[in-house]
């Protein structure tokens, strides 16, 4: 995890990140200072008017519009509260093949910090075969150096089970937020289930696959014997099967393209050998940042 | 099939480096992929032992048998096919004495016979030409294609005691024919003598035998004074194996000495014994004994009576030269032209003119063919101009120069053969009817007659200029004596050559025995092309399959 470390040492790196800001489509509303714990006067953004009821903040009634048209309306604000963020890191055996579990920690580092830094509490999640641990949402940058000490801390273990975990994830009794999950979804009972659970308590999902570049064209070129990296099956191929590969690998990614856009998860496939700060500024631009 | 370069057999042993090789790159490819649900759509390729063995070492066989290929291309294998038929053949048997040892009840020359039959059988050669070779070879059947004719002379053929033949003679024959044979095929007990360039073959015939033989037999008067004969026998044993046997000496068919040996295998022994009654006549050595070449057991020899020598002296008489021509001659010296002579010498003196042209000219004229001029010269070098002349054998041609040269003006028909600058001093002249010889040295002004080459000219000269007179030798057996023996000029001998009949020797090409009965005449055909398309369509072939995927994937790709 030295690239970790070295990512956050560098300080010209943190600069370029200042311009990002993550993206967050869904906003809860509800009266000002109903649930705000941070207030600042101007930064209140005005959303309609409602009819006075007993019991409303006279502060927030406007008496111009009671002049005019005398009834009494109370002015509604977006409220603004802080976004949990949750990262879901998959740490199955699967993200060892092309460093894939590297790629996703580099970059889970990065959206924790930006998320942190925008006031927002961030909780990190790694799963495989369930989810097993965790650094539970806090606010502050103080929490950061616990994030990363966790980060840090990730091995490869274990089979995927997107269902399982996402499922397990769901009942958690946590804020609801944004949901980012890092994997490369490559779980052959499938992701839907879990990804419905998590949808139905109304998570808002970003779903970065990260994949390598073998996993997209497999350098075989010959007869191989072929290991699977999370259950150790072993299978014999031509050279002929990477192209049957290579469409199959396809068909699975457009299949979860299609879940994705059907089901409002914001989705992006990013490969390990894209250069981190291109993915960020480019590849996650609209997905995960503004 | 033969292989012209079995040498290339060696780069068989690249095999071992191929094979390491392929097996240090040929690893089995091995691969962890993220997620092999995704590959297992397809069925599992095969695994079984053939799939297995194919796949490990499928290519490494095609390479082994490009290899094996290639190598098979460098050796330069050639098929051999038999003759069905044509062709020309030359059959050349050894006629000379050595084939008559006796093997089992039958001499070498009829087995030669019996292979030259089936040579002819078999290889059915459409032109044929059969040479007896000895020291006069024969042809025995000119250019035929009659082969039944053939075998019916070569028959009859008998084999000579002469000796072996003469490349020359053979080579003569053989190419009078005026064919450019495609085989020629030499039958004897011994190696050719000679190396031809062509497609001669030896065909050895016959098997190391018994042979004690007398190689030399000299009888020689005693010294001046001394009365009695010398007689001298050289015995030599060519088995392998000791021999013993009786020698004796007979005078006229009168035993007059024997003596017993026992020879080890390769040994020489001289036997010498001293008459002291006969100054001629006929003298035999003779072996008493039973091996299988009976021809050398018995040697002759003859002293005879010396034959007398008229000569019409012209000119000054010499000492010198009356004792030389004494040696082998009595001579009878006339001095009247109307006399019967045989021979005419001129000694410092002009010759008008003779009727028997046989004249030895020393240092005088003979109009129109010797002009002696005014003019001498100092002596120098001499030059021989033709040394194989029978005239100047056994001389050193120095002992000839003259003190002072008178020279001489020849006219063109004589042969100068030893001259001194531009001026002849031995010189010849050779016609029908006559023969004469000059001589441009004065006897009595020179020291030729004090050198042992002297007497020797002179035996020359009478030699040479009466090659009818009766000269007693001992001869070997040749064209015109063809059994040893006595006759009127002496005796005749066996070539002591002909008595080594296990010299074996060696030659290449040889065709063994088994060779001729199995083989026929064969034609080669060079195959190695064969093995050169074998090895590119193979190397193509393991291109291809190591390649093979690569190229399904960029089809599949590019459709």
């Amino acid at each position: 995890m030295s690239n970790l470390r070295e990512r956050f040492a560098d300080e010209s790196f943190w600069r370029r990140m200042a311009a990002l800001r993550l993206f967050v489509r869904r906003r809860t509303e509800g009266q000002a200072g109903l649930w705000t714990t941070r207030r600042v006067g101007m930064s209140l953004e005005f959303a309609e008017y409602r009819e006075y009821h007993p019991g409303d903040d006279f502060r927030y009634v406007d008496w111009n519009l009671f002049g005019r048209l005398d009834r009494l309306f109370v002015k509604v604000f977006h409220r603004e509260e802080d976004v949990p963020i949750y990262l879901l890191l998959d740490t199955s055996r699967s993200m060892a093949v092309g460093g894939k579990l590297e790629y996703a920690i580099e970059l889970a580092g990065v959206i924790a910090y930006l998320g942190l830094k925008e006031m927002n509490r961030v909780g990190v999640f790694a799963f495989a075969r369930d989810l097993s641990q965790g650094v539970p949402p806090r606010a502050g940058l103080s929490h950061m150096n616990k994030v990363l000490s966790f980060l840090e801390s990730l091995t490869v273990t274990g089979q995927t089970s997107l269902n399982t975990t996402l499922e397990e994830f769901s009942k958690l009794p946590l804020r609801r937020g944004l949901v980012v999950v890092l994997s490369d979804m490559l779980d052959q009972q499938g992701y839907e289930q879990g990804l419905f659970h998590v949808l139905f308590k109304r998570f808002e999902v970003v779903l970065i696959q990260i994949v390598a570049p073998s996993d997209l064209d497999p350098p075989v070129h010959a007869d191989a014997r072929l290991t699977d990296s999370e259950d150790f099956r072993e299978f014999s191929v031509g050279v002929g099967a990477v192209a049957r590969y290579r469409a199959n690998f396809q068909r699975y990614i457009q299949k979860l393209e299609t879940f994705c856009h059907e089901h409002q998860v914001r989705y992006r496939r990013l490969t390990t050998a894209r250069p981190l700060e291109r993915a960020l500024f480019e590849d996650l631009r609209g997905v995960l940042f503004q | 099939m033969i292989f012209l370069s079995a040498w290339a057999f060696g780069l068989l042993g690249l095999a071992g480096v191929i094979a390491v090789l392929y097996f240090l790159r040929r690893r089995e490819e091995r691969l962890t992929v993220s997620a092999i649900w995704l590959w297992q759509e397809e069925p599992e390729r095969p695994r079984n032992a053939l799939a297995f063995l194919w796949t490990n070492i499928g290519l490494l066989i095609v390479q082994l048998l490009a290899l094996a290929a290639l190598v098979f291309a460098l050796a330069q294998p050639t098929l051999t096919q038999e003759f069905l038929g044509g062709g020309s053949l030359a059959l050349v048997i050894d006629g000379s004495a050595s084939m008559q040892t006796h093997e089992q009840g039958r001499t070498r020359y009829e087995q030669a016979v019996d292979i030259a039959q089936e040579l002819i059988e078999r290889r059915r050669p459409s032109r044929l030409t059969v040479i007896q070779a000895q020291r006069s070879p024969k042809l025995l059947v000119p250019l035929t294609e009659d082969r039944a004719r053939a075998v019916t002379v070569l028959r009859a053929s008998r084999p000579t005691l002469q000796s072996d033949a003469p490349l020359s003679a053979v080579v003569e024959l053989v190419r009078s024919q005026g064919e450019s044979f495609d085989e020629i095929i030499y039958l004897s007990d011994h190696a050719p003598s000679f190396s031809w360039d062509g497609p001669l073959s030896w065909v050895p015939v016959g098997e190391p035998r018994k042979n004690l033989a007398i190689t030399g037999f000299a009888a020689r008067p005693l010294p001046e004074g001394a009365a009695g004969v010398t007689l001298w026998a050289r015995v030599e044993n060519f088995s392998s194996e000791s021999v013993e046997g009786t020698l004796k000496f007979f005078v006229e068919e009168r035993e007059v000495g024997a003596e017993a040996l026992r020879l080890s295998p390769g040994e020489q022994r001289s036997v010498e014994t001293v008459l002291r009654s006969s100054f001629s006549g006929r003298f035999r050595a003779a072996l008493e004994i039973s091996d299988d070449f009976v021809f050398d057991n018995t040697r002759y020899s003859v002293i005879p009576d010396q034959p007398k020598l008229k000569i019409l002296w012209l000119g000054e008489r010499n000492f010198f030269l009356e004792r030389a021509l004494g040696t082998f001659a009595q001579v009878q010296r006339e001095t009247d032209e109307r006399a019967d002579y045989d021979l005419v010498i001129a000694n410092n003196t002009a010759v008008r003119s003779v009727e028997l042209a046989r004249v030895f000219l020393i240092n005088s004229s003979l109009e129109p063919l010797v002009r002696l001029t005014d003019i001498s010269v100092e002596t120098g070098s001499l030059t021989v101009v033709e040394a194989a002349h029978a005239l100047v054998q056994n001389v050193r041609v120095e002992h000839l120069r003259p003190t002072v040269l008178r020279t001489a003006k020849l006219a063109p028909a004589l042969q100068t053969l030893i001259r001194m600058g531009d001026w002849a001093v031995v010189a010849v002249h050779k016609s029908e009817s006559a023969r004469l010889i000059y001589l441009g040295t004065d006897l009595k002004n020179s020291l030729l007659v004090l050198t042992p080459s002297f007497p020797i000219f002179v035996y020359n000269v009478v030699r040479w200029l009466l090659p009818d007179w009766g000269f007693p030798s001992d001869r070997l057996i040749s064209e015109e004596f063809d059994t040893p023996g006595f006759t009127e000029h002496g005796a005749v001998n066996l070539d002591p050559s002909e008595s080594a009949i296990n010299r074996v020797g060696d030659a290449s090409p040889r065709l063994s025995r088994e060779a001729v009965g199995a083989g026929r005449a064969q034609a080669q055909f060079p195959v190695w092309y064969y093995g050169a398309w074998a090895a590119l369509a193979l190397l193509v072939t393991e291109f291809f399959l190591h390649y093979r995927g690569v190229f399904r994937r960029q089809r599949e790709e590019a459709a």
